[in-house]
């Protein structure tokens, strides 16, 4: 069974695994495909940007290119750590029904790259989770941790569509 | 043919169909005009040419019959009435659907054409007329309509020789030499000669490539853009001399070209389709011509509006292009900006001066890519002319529709979007302003109503001005249905401009009745909101039985902004500098926070104002010394409290991501000096908020 992206990138069924950057937000492991990271950066200067929601409260150069920073410890109920030596921007562009989003993950901690075999990722069952099942595409086993890949697609287009409706 | 290629035809289509609209129009005000009605022939025949040669097989062939009426007006065989001018219309907007054009559009090309013919043949029955076989084949020109006509101005001219060769694999580019002389002839060529001292031995001659030359003699009245419309595909080279200078040197002639003191010459403004048949060469210039001139009177091509236009060189770019090049300039201010700060910071003076010149150079790079920008307002006069003409038949109302200013500049994108609110503005005239001929007689004003378009620069701005001579707003039913709409209280008492803004309220008409026009409370909010998008201002100026005016205020680009830095805290923001009205202290008295009092008194006028502290959630701090960014929207104004000033700036506009698009306050973002990031203050917003504050005060006292 293959993961449930909407746009599976470049894995298929024919390829049996991917290649993911493992991260950690708050104390919680996170795999995100390499194939939407454009880059992962130290820390810039954060500008506020007075009104916005939450998840997405600042913007950040880089390299003169504005993008949101967003914090999936919002949607994904995670502890937020203090910013340290190891917290990482990832730099991500998530396809989005009216084009591309390209945003800056706040990372606490960047662990390593790897390559997940499908076969090893299991979808997250509905119930008795802490987490929001429509926004985590699966769950895969490392070194005895669970590591979950949170559905970026679905987070930012839902982030939207609550961005209309407060606007209506 | 690549999509590429096929892109650049289809834009140029749009061109020219524009360019065919202008000459029809002003043929419809003037028939017997000879610059629009060549304008519109030249239009058809690079149509046809370029649809032919792009594989658009039916568009050329209507075009060829399209254009085939025309050359007989041309000729003087036919006569322009507004029936004609009428079908052409509807022939012309046949063209686009001819693209790819199912059975329906097949027939009703077939039947326009049919009644653009029989048109002719109303007019002029004794001149036999050339039907063109439907074949497809097409080029069957009656050569008897070609005969030399009795143009006046030609009367004394003589007559001249023609030499004209094909070159660079002409053959192979798929150009056909019995078709150059087909058209030729229909031109009045006679005396043809074919010349064959070139053709190579049998062995090394290349398929592609068209040894033999021809000569003729042309009657004196063809015109220099007539010949070269013949050769507009075709890889020629040509020559033209009085024919007194007898065929004795065009073998010279062509052996060398360095001979011509001219040389060749590329007509960059048709490379575009000269990416598929590379450089036309044309030794045709001023110093044959004025061999041929002695005897030719002067009026030799009167200049047509096209001719000034195409005849400087010009290369065809893809806008998406020149906005990546307009972002990397962006980017280039912007480090060119922390270079001088740097350079300042080490205080070395090499550094510094290398960063003076930078700054020039970039400066310099910044201003020629703007300017590469900016199109004139003629290129979507055309559109509104025709929607003029359009709603004039539809409302019966006559008009008489004069544009100013077809030659200023505004930004590319700018002037797309300008379209639809000027639609609706003009559609809105029409419809609500200008009276009935019957009512304007009786209030002593001229049965033809008059519309006015004027576009001129004003400083960093362009102002669009739409004036109207029609009956002018209601004030009062504005007024009246502003209060029903409780967007103004009834004891309110505010000057008419602001009333007369009221109209850009949503959903806001006076009308009770709905037309098929407008009426509906659509529409001029949607005018607002798309000129507020494009950092634009609205005013509206009217008075009763004379008319109204509205005047567009707009932005010369939308990329870069000249802003104003302010600092709140530690936050910075920018205000675009052309909404700055002025700037003042903010009084002691006006220090502490209060809910009721938030007005500056300003020479006798109260301006609302609003803390940005407050605004962006920062506690308010009375202890600094305030000051008041006064800044202005059409007719209102609002103060910004902020705590700091730090100077003016260039501004490279970012758009905000979608992620931030709730935050209304914000207009997008600039790169400063340093690396960080200031927010642009969306103007609109805050007068919106300051308005919304007024009220709400004036409700609680």
């Amino acid at each position: 069974m293959s993961v449930q992206t909407k746009h599976p990138p470049v894995a298929t069924a024919a390829q049996a695994s991917q290649t993911m950057l493992t991260l950690l937000m708050g104390t919680q492991k996170f795999a995100i495909s390499t194939d939407l990271i454009r880059e992962i950066i130290d820390p810039v200067p954060f500008t506020r940007v007075p009104g916005a929601a939450a998840m997405t409260p600042a913007v950040l150069n880089v390299r003169g290119a504005i993008i949101p920073l967003a914090y999936l410890h919002i949607p994904l109920n995670l502890e937020r750590l203090e910013r340290g030596d190891r917290t990482r921007i990832i730099v991500v562009q998530v396809p989005q029904e009216h084009g591309d989003v390209t945003v800056g993950l706040y990372a606490d901690a960047v662990l390593h790259v790897g390559t997940v075999a499908q076969n090893r990722v299991t979808k997250l069952a509905d119930t008795s989770h802490n987490w929001p099942a429509d926004l985590i595409a699966g769950l895969f086993r490392d070194d005895g941790d669970f590591v979950l890949i949170p559905d970026l697609e679905t987070i930012f287009a839902n982030q939207r569509l609550r961005l209309m409706a407060s606007e209506a | 043919m690549s999509e590429d290629l096929t892109q650049i035809f289809l834009e140029e289509l749009t061109e020219l169909s524009e360019q065919l609209d202008d000459a029809l129009l002003a043929l419809r005000s003037d028939p017997t005009a000879s610059d629009p009605l060549n304008a519109a022939f030249r239009s058809l025949h690079t149509i046809k040419g370029s649809g032919a040669m792009f594989g658009f097989i039916k568009l050329s062939e209507f075009v060829h019959r399209f254009e085939t009426t025309f050359d007989l007006f041309r000729n003087g065989k036919a006569v322009i009435t507004n029936e004609v001018i009428e079908i052409s219309f509807r022939a012309r907007d046949l063209i686009s659907a001819l693209l790819d054009p199912d059975a329906t559009t097949l027939a009703t090309a077939q039947a326009t054409l049919e009644q653009l013919e029989h048109c002719l043949v109303a007019e002029i029955a004794p001149v036999p007329v050339p039907v063109p076989a439907a074949d497809g084949t097409g080029f069957d020109f009656d050569l008897s309509s070609a005969a030399p006509a009795e143009e006046p101005m030609a009367a004394d001219a003589s007559s001249r020789r023609l030499t004209f060769g094909l070159i660079h694999g002409a053959l192979g580019l798929g150009s056909r030499p019995d078709i150059i002389l087909k058209d030729l002839m229909a031109l009045g060529a006679t005396g043809i000669v074919a010349m064959i001292d070139d053709l190579p031995p049998l062995d090394r001659m290349d398929p592609t490539e068209c040894y033999v030359r021809w000569s003729m003699s042309l009657p004196p009245e063809v015109t220099e853009a007539q010949i070269e419309d013949v050769f507009g595909f075709h890889d020629a080279e040509l020559t033209i001399e009085p024919a007194d200078a007898p065929a004795t040197s065009p073998v010279q002639e062509w052996t060398g070209e360095s001979v011509h003191p001219t040389g060749g010459g590329f007509d960059l403004d048709r490379d575009a389709i000269g990416a598929a048949a590379p450089a036309r060469t044309i030794p045709v210039k001023p110093a044959d011509e004025t061999a041929a001139a002695p005897s030719t009177p002067p009026p030799f091509e009167p200049p047509t509006a096209a001719a000034p236009r195409s005849a400087e060189a010009s290369v065809r770019v893809a806008a998406e292009k020149l906005d990546m090049l307009m972002d990397q300039v962006g980017e280039l201010v912007i480090a060119e900006a922390r270079l001088t700060e740097l350079a300042h910071v080490m205080s070395d003076q090499s550094l510094i001066a290398l960063s003076e010149q930078i700054t020039r150079l970039s400066s310099g790079l910044r201003t020629s890519t703007m300017s590469m920008r900016m199109v004139p307002f003629r290129q979507i006069v055309s559109r509104l002319r025709r929607l003029i003409v359009g709603l004039s038949e539809q409302l019966g109302k006559d008009i008489d529709f004069e544009v100013e200013g077809e030659d200023t500049e505004l930004d590319k994108t700018m002037i797309e979007k300008l379209v639809d609110p000027l639609v609706h503005i003009l559609r809105n005239s029409m419809d609500h302003g200008i009276e009935d001929a019957a009512t304007r007689l009786a209030l002593g004003k001229p049965a033809t109503g008059k519309i006015k378009l004027t576009a001129v620069h004003s400083g960093n701005e362009v102002l669009v001005i739409i004036r109207d001579d029609g009956k002018g707003l209601d004030t009062n039913a504005i007024r009246q249905r502003g209060i029903e709409r409780g967007i103004i209280t009834a004891d309110q008492s505010l000057p008419d401009e602001r009333i007369n803004a009221l109209i850009f309220e949503p959903n806001f008409s006076t009308r009770t009745e709905v037309s098929e026009l407008s009426g509906r409370g659509v529409g001029m909010d949607v005018v607002r909101k798309s000129i507020d998008g494009l950092r634009g201002g609205i005013e509206v100026k009217t008075a009763r039985a004379e008319g109204t005016q509205i005047t567009l205020r707009m932005p010369l680009t939308l990329a870069i902004v000249e802003g104003m830095l302010i600092q709140v805290g530690e936050e910075k923001f920018t205000v675009p500098l052309t909404s700055v009205k002025e700037i003042v202290d903010l009084p002691a008295s006006k220090a502490t926070c209060a809910m009721s009092d938030d007005f500056l008194d300003l020479r006798g006028s109260f301006v609302p104002f609003l803390r940005l502290r407050r605004l962006i959630g920062m506690p308010v701090n009375n202890t600094l010394p305030q000051v008041v960014i006064v800044v202005q929207a059409g007719t209102d104004e609002i103060g910004i409290v902020v705590d700091r000033i730090i100077g003016k700036s260039q501004t490279v506009i970012k758009q905000m991501s979608p992620l931030h698009e709730n935050v209304r306050m914000v207009a997008g973002a600039t790169i400063l000096g340093d690396g960080g990031i200031a927010l642009i203050l969306d103007i609109y917003h805050l007068i919106e908020l300051g308005r919304r504050m007024a009220n709400d005060t004036r409700k609680s006292a």
